[in-house]
């Protein structure tokens, strides 16, 4: 990751905050946004990632400690996070194991990713826990396990997703369901 | 259980080369210690010195050290709580440990997992325990409430409410949980489970 396109990335992160706060995407906006511990959160997430990919692991794992400290939010700093992450609220968010995350993506709080569960001693490496574009992850949603969530789906709140799940659906319970798809108008 | 300097230092070695295969890091010193740096390293770490100093006595000091984890990492853990050795947590965040736990060894916990006994629904918060026998794997997200022995190499998936006893190897899933299966299925971390222990 070229530190050019960190800068994109953090744009991009604060350009899709405005556009779920329905607020012009400016100056004044991004300096009052990154004042606020959701948007900064995100930004030490980006920081991490940018570390860690530049041969600089330990001062990621620092910067995943101050996260993990101030802000309750524990990212792996291997994650592959695409541009445009939101988070609603900066507080008990928790990705670990090996995550790929798409564009335009908003996790609510108490989320946990986790990509191996239950952990199987044999072949670590391979699990990767695969979110699509525009996926919302309701309050307390979690989703274990190697598997992939298609795009624009909708997981409601305390769902645990145990199983792929098609795209544009919504996905709720627990164990969680494809409930049914979405309409056009309720996609995110 | 008693928790002398050499059992602790025991339990945080067993522990560190836990957590270091869970995220699938070759045993050995430098593992350990790039664990130990890493937030659900350290606030094991933590809660292994609160219980140390909590057993000699030194409750100032026991006491400070659970303000420091809830503090730096949410994760509150009682210090009369019984741990042995062999704790991974996947993620510190969130995770609360009642005093009247006992975890066998070798348990996995997962972040924001809740081990609570109520005040409330007849349970009496002095002397009503959670015991978890060894090798039990607890999702994320998971509450267990109330007087509860889960077997060991339990499997709890994400988001159970578990508000009843379970015997060795279930699957337990739901809200309340059910039993929904065998954990010879699922394959736990660890140690296989043993065929002929099974059919007993």
């Amino acid at each position: 990751m070229t530190l050019r396109r960190l800068l994109c990335l953090l744009r991009d992160d604060l350009a899709r905050r405005a556009v779920i706060d329905t607020k012009p995407f400016n100056w004044s906006f991004c300096l009052k946004a990154i004042a606020s511990p959701a948007a900064l959160s995100v930004a030490l997430v980006r920081l991490q990632g940018f570390l860690h990919s530049n041969y600089m692991p330990p001062f990621a794992r620092l910067v995943r400690a101050v996260d993990c400290m101030f802000f309750n939010v524990d990212v792996d700093p291997a994650a592959e996070i695409e541009g445009g992450l939101v988070f609603m609220h900066a507080s008990l968010i928790a990705i670990t194991g090996r995550c790929r995350i798409g564009r335009d993506c908003v996790l609510s709080t108490k989320v946990t990713l986790l990509s191996r569960w239950p952990p199987c001693s044999s072949d670590p490496g391979d699990a990767v826990l695969t979110l699509g574009d525009s996926v919302f992850v309701g309050v307390g949603a979690r989703i274990v396990g190697p598997v992939a969530i298609g795009a624009h789906c909708l997981v409601a709140a305390n769902a645990a997703v145990q199983a792929d799940m098609p795209p544009e659906s919504l996905v709720a319970g627990v164990p969680a369901r494809a409930v049914r798809k979405l309409k056009p108008a309720e996609m995110f | 259980m008693k928790v002398s300097l050499a059992g602790t230092i025991r339990s945080i070695r067993a522990d560190l080369r836990r957590r270091a295969a869970l995220e699938g890091l070759a045993p050995g010193f430098c593992s350990s210690f790039f664990t130990l740096l890493s937030p659900p390293g350290m606030a094991v770490f933590i809660g292994r010195w609160q219980s140390f100093f909590a057993h000699h006595h030194l409750y100032p000091l026991a006491k400070l050290l659970a303000i420091l984890n809830v503090v730096l990492f949410s994760f509150e853990m009682g210090f009369r709580s019984e741990i042995d050795e062999g704790l991974a947590v996947c993620t510190p965040l969130g995770v609360g440990i009642h005093n009247n736990t006992r975890i066998g060894k070798n348990c996995v916990i997962a972040g924001q997992v809740s081990f609570t006994i109520g005040p409330r629904l007849g349970l009496d918060e002095m002397k009503d325990r959670i015991v978890l026998e060894d090798e039990v794997l607890v999702g994320p997200g998971a509450r267990i409430v109330g007087n509860v022995v889960l077997g060991h190499h339990s499997l709890v998936m994400a988001n159970a409410v578990v508000t009843s006893s379970a015997p060795p190897y279930s699957l337990l899933e739901g809200v309340p949980a059910r039993v929904v299966g065998s954990t010879d299925v699922a394959r736990p971390f660890g140690s296989r489970p043993d065929p002929a222990e099974k059919n007993t």
